[in-house]
């Protein structure tokens, strides 16, 4: 029997009653899946917790569900739009582009622009053979003829390529310069090596276009008896400004294009001016063909933009200076933004379905590991219900999504200190790699991920899914730590999402007493940023939950919702580093990075941010003077001695994993309170790069007093107040012991308050406050 | 030795990471003891030896394709298993031994890093 497995995603990730959802499924080795729904209280599996728990929910969709394999087009490439099949080419033609290949010895064939059924061979294409070398090839059904360039392609190096194929005389004569300048390559003038090649073969075979071929840059039509068209021959790397003639373009007028010169107006079939479309804020995915049929071509899996093209000179670091310089669209084979599979089933929010985190939970055979799904989502409420409201970090979430850091990172042992633990999910889903990666990972040709989108399996976006390299929950189900606290206690809590918080700003949580954060929400863009503070001014009580929050600046795609950009570079704790001119994102129009780059570092907002991470152990909290002082001695009432969170479900302690700590000097408010604080943490705990100016020996736990996390409070204008743990592992901390443990302690303390209108806790000694020390 | 005109160059900083694993390993060896893989035998987290840390961080530094890993089974028990190092490739199990416990698990891998330190 072939192994059972089962994957699926649904279309959205926040929804309300009486809005729709539809859920789409992949499966193996059945045809029927039991499905329930499920509201989801608490996923780690950790003994010194209550285990995973979820209550099933009456709901039309549980049942068995008809279920069947679905393909995913893995690659990110460009398809035109030609209904009146205008690049059907009947005569000559020329094809051209400036191209910076990544991979050009990959070892398959790349296709770089044409309209090219692999299947049939039939059509044309200009790309890169198995061996590195540009070739042009024809096919008539039967017959393929190839003219290939003399000298390899070199990587990350731009050329002009092109080719010049006259269909009467079967003459094809290939272009290939190299365009390189002091800035744009990997390697500048001093390599010794010849970048040129001009080779002419006489065809014996002319192309034959079959009406159905779609013509595609960086990639090609291909067909399967199960999967019906795709796209394959894909092509890794950046293409700029390609074009198709309608005749074979002689050598001066090749060398004149290669010089930034366009084609002859009255030989252009289409020319697609990739530098076209920028804005203040941004670039959509339709790639202008100013050419007479207007033959744009739409992104797919989300090719990058906003990448320098053949002609950046190096002084212009963003697209918003000059267009013109980023031309450069870069293609992967391995992305996935969109599995675009048929929808499964789908559901209706039942009007009474109460807020709060679902899933629709899936089994196939065994129903254990991955013969068993859990499609997430929120259920917003339908107008805001309770007092308190749990910010759910799904853009964070997005960020990690499919994370493969075990396998194919070299740092993740040295940075975690302990070797990986790797489950049979984990294998599997590294093995097949049709879900895409997380903005953690690298692609194929090691460039950084920069989009994550939820249309596709997220492994780690589930319950009981523990993070293989540190072998903890992360992220989603360590969340589930905070909600199981929330269940707990019994508050009245509604849930929304950061996609929520984007769309709608600050009015979504304004009718909230009190909002709590996930534990490592690091991932916010500036509207998320802007509500948040515009809520703590206007009154608003935040509960900062995690560490390392507040921290990348992202956007979401205006025109696909799901996913998430973010541009790594400069400083930072960071997986990868965005190329020099890359760092503004496509999406926005934004530069990317560390928020505190931008001026505006978490201590502003939280009083808090990132000094430290490690792994292995954490620590517990030390009540520190102010703990004491009468204004704020009722948030640790009921904690005997000084320590807080001796226990919890991430190494056993509360401060741990990523650490923040106040520090004025990045804007922490003047009168924030440290009430207790960590430290004397292993030498696992390393500073932040954000920190250091020279580096030096001894920046690590044992050493630097920095590393710690720090509890803090500040009060705001109108009532608002901010409480913050300053550490991921606080969240995880709280079902610790039946839940009764000092960390939750404190939190029940700070959330009873902040859940009363009126002047917080202490606020009567306002006047010797501000005298006080 | 590939030609200077040739594109396609093998990278000589692996000869110069190859001389300072030299070094490492030659001092490794030099204060390993019976006591060191003992106290990481104890499994006791965070604070650990000067001699036992350095130790632990070549063992972690080691290439991708060096390094061990722990594979959760099914039936609650855990094995070794080695990365490929090359994209894409799965990790194979080392050994047929299964721990009853994690801590074991990684005490197995310490014990293998011991055993290509010493090469026997």
């Amino acid at each position: 029997m072939a192994q059972q497995k089962i994957f699926g995603y649904a279309n959205r990730i926040s929804v309300r009653p009486g809005e729709e959802i539809t859920f789409h499924v992949n499966c193996d080795g059945a045809s029927e899946a039991d499905a329930q729904l499920v509201k989801l209280i608490h996923g780690d599996s950790n003994p010194v917790g209550p285990g995973h728990i979820e209550a099933e929910v009456d709901s039309p969709v549980n049942g068995r569900w008809a279920v069947r394999k679905q393909f995913t087009q893995l690659g990110s490439y460009l398809e035109v739009t030609d209904p009146g099949r205008k690049l059907e080419v009947a005569g000559s033609f020329s094809l051209m582009a400036f191209i910076w290949p990544t991979l050009p010895h990959r070892g398959s064939r790349q296709t770089i622009l044409g309209r090219w059924d692999t299947l049939r061979n039939t059509g044309y294409a200009l790309g890169i053979n198995p061996a590195g070398h540009l070739e042009f090839w024809v096919g008539n059904g039967a017959e393929v003829d190839y003219v290939t360039a003399e000298l390899p392609l070199l990587a990350k190096v731009w050329y002009f390529v092109g080719v010049s194929y006259d269909r009467e005389t079967g003459r094809a004569e290939i272009y290939q310069e190299g365009v390189l300048n002091r800035y744009n390559s990997l390697v500048g003038k001093v390599v010794p090596y010849d970048f040129a090649s001009h080779v002419v073969q006489q065809f014996r075979f002319k192309p034959e276009n079959r009406a159905d071929v779609p013509f595609i840059i960086a990639g090609a039509r291909d067909e399967h008896a199960l999967r019906g068209p795709f796209v394959s021959d894909r092509y890794a790397g950046k293409i700029d400004r390609p074009a198709i003639c309608n005749r074979a373009l002689a050598r001066a007028e090749m060398d004149h294009c290669r010089k930034g010169g366009l084609p002859p107006a009255d030989a252009i079939l289409a020319y697609w001016d990739t530098s076209m479309g920028y804005t203040a804020h941004g670039v959509r995915h339709e790639v202008i063909d100013t050419g007479p049929h207007g033959l744009n071509a739409r992104g797919f899996n989300h090719p990058v933009r906003g990448m320098t093209g053949w002609n950046w000179t190096g002084k212009d670091d963003c697209f918003r200076l000059d267009p013109s310089q980023y031309g450069g669209i870069e293609f992967h084979p391995d992305a996935v933004t969109d599995c675009r599979w048929e929808v499964t089933e789908r559901m209706t929010v039942p009007a009474d379905l109460k807020s709060g985190i679902y899933a629709v939970r899936l089994r196939i055979g065994p129903g254990v590991g991955i013969a068993e799904e859990y499609i997430v989502f929120v259920v917003r409420p339908a107008k805001p219900t309770g007092k308190l409201c749990f910010l759910v970090p799904t853009a964070s979430y997005l960020a990690y999504g499919n994370e493969v850091l075990s396998f194919d990172a070299h740092i993740i042992q040295p940075m975690t200190g302990q070797p990986p633990v790797v489950a049979d999910i984990d294998v599997e889903t590294y093995e097949h790699q049709e879900y895409g990666l997380s903005t953690y990972d690298h692609h194929e040709d090691d460039a950084g991920v920069c989009f994550s989108s939820y249309l596709r399996p997220i492994i780690n976006m589930r319950p009981k899914y523990r993070m293989s390299s540190m072998n903890i929950t992360w992220q989603f189900p360590a969340d589930l730590s905070i909600v199981a606290w929330i269940d707990h206690m019994g508050y009245e809590c509604d849930f929304i999402t950061d996609e929520d918080l984007d769309r709608e700003g600050v009015d979504l949580l304004r009718p909230y007493l009190c909002v709590m954060s996930g534990t490592h929400p690091e991932y916010v863009s500036e509207k998320m940023l802007d509500a948040q503070e515009d809520y703590i001014a206007g009154g608003g009580r935040l509960i900062y939950m995690g560490g390392n929050g507040y921290y990348w600046v992202v956007g979401f795609d205006p025109e696909a919702p799901a996913c998430m950009e973010v541009r790594k570079l400069d400083s930072g704790m960071r997986a990868w580093a965005a190329k020099p001119g890359e760092h503004y994102l496509q999406t926005t129009g934004e530069k990317s990075g560390l928020w505190r780059n931008r001026g505006r570092a978490p201590q502003k907002l939280t009083g808090v941010g990132f000094i430290a991470e490690g792994f292995e152990t954490s620590a517990p909290y030390r009540k520190m003077p102010d703990a004491w002082h009468r204004t704020v001695s009722w948030i640790t009432e009921g904690v005997e001695g000084e320590i807080i969170g001796d226990s919890g479900l991430a190494y056993n302690g509360a401060a741990g994993v990523e650490l923040d700590r106040y520090d004025l000097t990045l804007g922490t408010p003047p009168h924030t309170k440290i009430i207790a604080s960590s430290g004397g943490h292993s030498d696992n705990y390393v500073l932040v790069t954000e920190e250091l100016l020279y580096a030096y020996a001894g920046l690590t736990g044992s050493l630097d007093y920095r590393i710690r996390g720090d509890i803090t409070y500040f009060t705001a204008p109108n009532d608002g107040a901010v409480f913050s743990t300053g550490s991921i592992a606080y969240g995880q901390a709280l079902p610790a012991h039946g839940f009764n443990n000092s960390a939750a302690r404190v939190l029940a303390n700070v959330v009873n308050a902040f859940l009363k209108p009126g002047r917080l806790p202490g606020g009567q000694w306002t006047v010797e406050e501000k005298q006080w020390r | 030795m590939a030609d200077d005109n040739e594109p396609q160059q093998p990278d000589k900083d692996i000869h110069v990471r190859d001389h300072f694993d030299r070094m490492i390993r030659s001092y490794l060896r030099g204060v390993l003891s019976d006591e060191m893989i003992d106290e990481h035998r104890r499994g006791d987290p965070g604070h650990v030896s000067e001699p036992l840390a350095r130790l632990l961080a070549w063992c972690q530094r080691r290439p991708l394709s060096e390094q061990y890993a722990v594979k959760a089974e099914a039936d609650g028990t855990f094995r070794l298993i080695r990365f490929a190092g090359r994209r894409g490739n799965l990790p194979r199990y080392i050994g047929d031994e299964r721990y009853a416990t994690l801590q074991a698990a990684r005490h197995g891998a310490f014990l293998r890093h011991v055993s290509d330190l010493t090469e026997k």
